[in-house]
């Protein structure tokens, strides 16, 4: 008998091994497939992605929403799957039930942080409400009590590097992990504090590669991440933001121009590979063998 | 007509308006069928009925508005719908707002607990400030798409640590000053002691606007048996019995599943012979399977409908 790896142990041999880990942001099981076939090991579902799936900001993303597309995407793809469920969608009892529905959904962890629930969207301009440290450690002990896998991965995040200075940061990290989570994601205010961070934590430290932020946090490549001693990292505008860039290219084509303006024998090929990616081959297949004689 | 325009021109047309609280799309039938003129869908009931989770806040938004969509889409009568407290802070209130309207309700109400919140009569409610109440049922008012939306604040005032009836007396003022249709308390008895200087109170700085009761299962009116009209005398245009689709289905389901377990087949044979003389016994007709079925002939191809029932056994 074969026994299948559960989602949270494939992420936990991983994070076993000395090499560090691209989360790489994805929104729905289109873009984790494609970052499957390419050769990515894990991939991140983002509240920032998912929020402009539902072009909605993050704070008004509901339980459901988040762990349908996460069943949507673990649905697709055999790669670990990182859910960002926000603040855990309120106190102890509602991290319960969002970690119960996101590991019933296939993914390998939650990475969940100590902001204020509701959360508040101006977060993304780095304004920031953090909760006690003691309500974050209730919470992260909830999310471990809920889990059904014990190798479901619980990842604690902390705001608090931003809000409160690099040293309740790293407290809250060691706190965080001695309450149980497996790893902690942090936000550094600068280069000094991002290389200092690795090593003054009790654990594997995650980190937002978060190009385009209008902070001082510098991004690293993966080799820099791999030296600084960081486990994983998500990218949640890596994909998005240039994907939108080459559809408005291709929109302002069709509107001034009369047409998209890509090459036909380009699109025969890519189109091509699109088909590839959703299996239409295999469809083809089992038609002709069953109902399309 | 907009449900809510429905809503409001009963609310103008009645003495008053009373419903029994209910779950699903097949209660709010029942209901309407038995004559009720609007229905109410509760928060308590849809995390028991539907989840089997107690009214904590951990039903989402979107799990809330697709019951309340096919609730909506099953009857003609205006829908009134509980969304806690809009699920988050102002800006998740104007989500809520824009997918309940478009899910076909009349009204909703946004009560004043902390967000997550608590059931209306259990201990441990707190409350947000009175700022961030109107602030929400603001964001309410302004951002609805149909200007006859109905939008109930509800006050947990009375109950919630720090709070009272003066407390819950300013508040629903504040409401109602800031833009809200209807106003309604929670009360933690069901004598009409409190209910009454509510709203004589309310009367006094807002003499037009009616108001909501929630003649609540969680509370004894055994002991302060009123009837309805009395209530509204009070000033209490639209009220529901809570809880009524739930409790009522888990008795009858509780006495039918003692029945079979003790007697067997012999329980359902007599409830047979009881539910045939029951208004409820054609519920075939209730799920309007011959209307489907006209349906089918007059828009399928004979030839297939011939075949699909020719010969053919069933409803």
């Amino acid at each position: 008998m074969v026994t299948m790896k559960s989602a949270g142990a494939k992420l936990r041999d991983l994070m076993a091994r000395p090499k560090f880990i691209p989360a790489l942001g994805v929104w729905d099981p289109y873009t984790a497939r494609l970052a499957e076939r390419m050769g990515i090991e894990c991939v991140h579902l983002g509240g920032y992605q998912l929020g402009a799936r539902f072009v909605t900001p993050e704070p008004l993303l509901s339980l459901t929403e988040v762990a349908t597309t996460t069943h949507y995407i673990t649905s697709a793809v055999n790669i670990p799957l990182v859910v960002d469920v926000g603040a855990g969608f309120g106190e102890p009892l509602h991290v319960m039930r969002c970690v119960k529905e996101i590991e019933k959904a296939g993914a390998a962890a939650i990475q969940m942080e100590d902001q204020i629930y509701p959360k508040r969207a101006h977060y993304h301009k780095g304004i920031e409400h953090v909760i006690p440290r003691e309500e974050m450690v209730a919470k992260i002990k909830a999310a471990r009590a809920a889990r059904t896998d014990p190798d479901f991965v619980i990842i604690g995040r902390t705001d608090a590097m931003r809000t409160d200075g690099y040293e309740e940061g790293i407290a809250r990290a060691n706190l965080y992990f001695d309450a149980g989570a497996d790893m902690v994601m942090v936000f550094p205010n600068n280069l000094e504090e991002a290389k200092q961070a690795p090593r003054d934590a009790k654990g594997p430290l995650a980190y937002t590669n978060s190009e385009g932020n209008r902070l001082p946090r510098p991004t690293f490549t993966t080799q820099q991440y791999q030296d600084m001693g960081y486990k994983l990292a998500s990218y949640p505008t890596a994909l998005l933001c240039p994907a939108t860039q080459e559809m408005k290219r291709i929109i302002a084509n069709i509107l001034t121009r009369g047409e998209s303006g890509i090459p036909r024998e380009n699109m025969v090929v890519w189109r091509k590979e699109v088909e590839d990616l959703i299996g239409l081959e295999e469809a083809y297949k089992i038609e002709s063998e069953t109902v399309e004689h | 007509m907009s449900p809510g325009r429905q809503l409001r021109e009963l609310i103008a047309k009645r003495k008053f308006l009373v419903t029994p609280g209910l779950t699903t799309p097949l209660h709010a039938m029942i209901v309407e069928r038995a004559g009720f003129e609007i229905v109410y869908t509760g928060g308590y009931d849809v995390s028991l009925t539907l989840f089997g989770l107690p009214d904590v806040g951990l039903i989402t938004a979107t799990e809330m508005v697709a019951n309340a969509r096919n609730i909506a889409r099953a009857v003609k009568v205006p829908v009134i719908a509980d969304v806690d407290t809009g699920y988050g802070n102002a800006l998740n209130v104007i989500r809520t707002v824009q997918d309940y309207e478009s899910a076909g309700v009349a009204a909703i109400h946004i009560e004043d607990q902390v967000h997550p919140k608590k059931c209306g009569h259990v201990a441990g409610k707190q409350l947000i400030s009175r700022e961030e109440a109107v602030g929400k049922l603001r964001a309410a008012i302004d951002r609805k798409a149909d200007k006859d939306f109905v939008i109930i604040g509800r006050t947990d005032a009375i109950a919630a640590a720090g709070g009272g009836l003066d407390e819950a007396i300013a508040r629903g003022r504040a409401y109602a000053d800031a833009g809200c249709d209807l106003v309604w308390a929670e009360f933690p008895s069901a004598s009409l002691e409190q209910p009454r200087q509510f709203a004589q109170a309310m009367r006094q700085t807002h003499p037009e606007l009616p108001l909501y009761f929630n003649y609540s299962a969680n509370l004894n009116w055994a002991e302060h048996p009123a009837s309805f009209e009395e209530i509204a005398t009070l000033g209490f245009k639209v009220m529901h019995v809570s809880l009524c689709g739930m409790r009522t289905t888990m008795q009858a389901m509780w006495d039918y599943a003692v029945n079979l377990r003790q007697s067997g087949a012999q329980a359902e044979i007599e409830f047979q012979k009881q539910l045939s003389k029951h208004p409820m016994g054609k519920f075939h007709e209730l799920a309007r399977f011959p209307e489907f079925k006209a349906l089918e002939e007059k828009y399928l191809p004979n030839e297939i409908f011939q075949a699909r029932y020719e010969g053919a056994f069933g409803l």
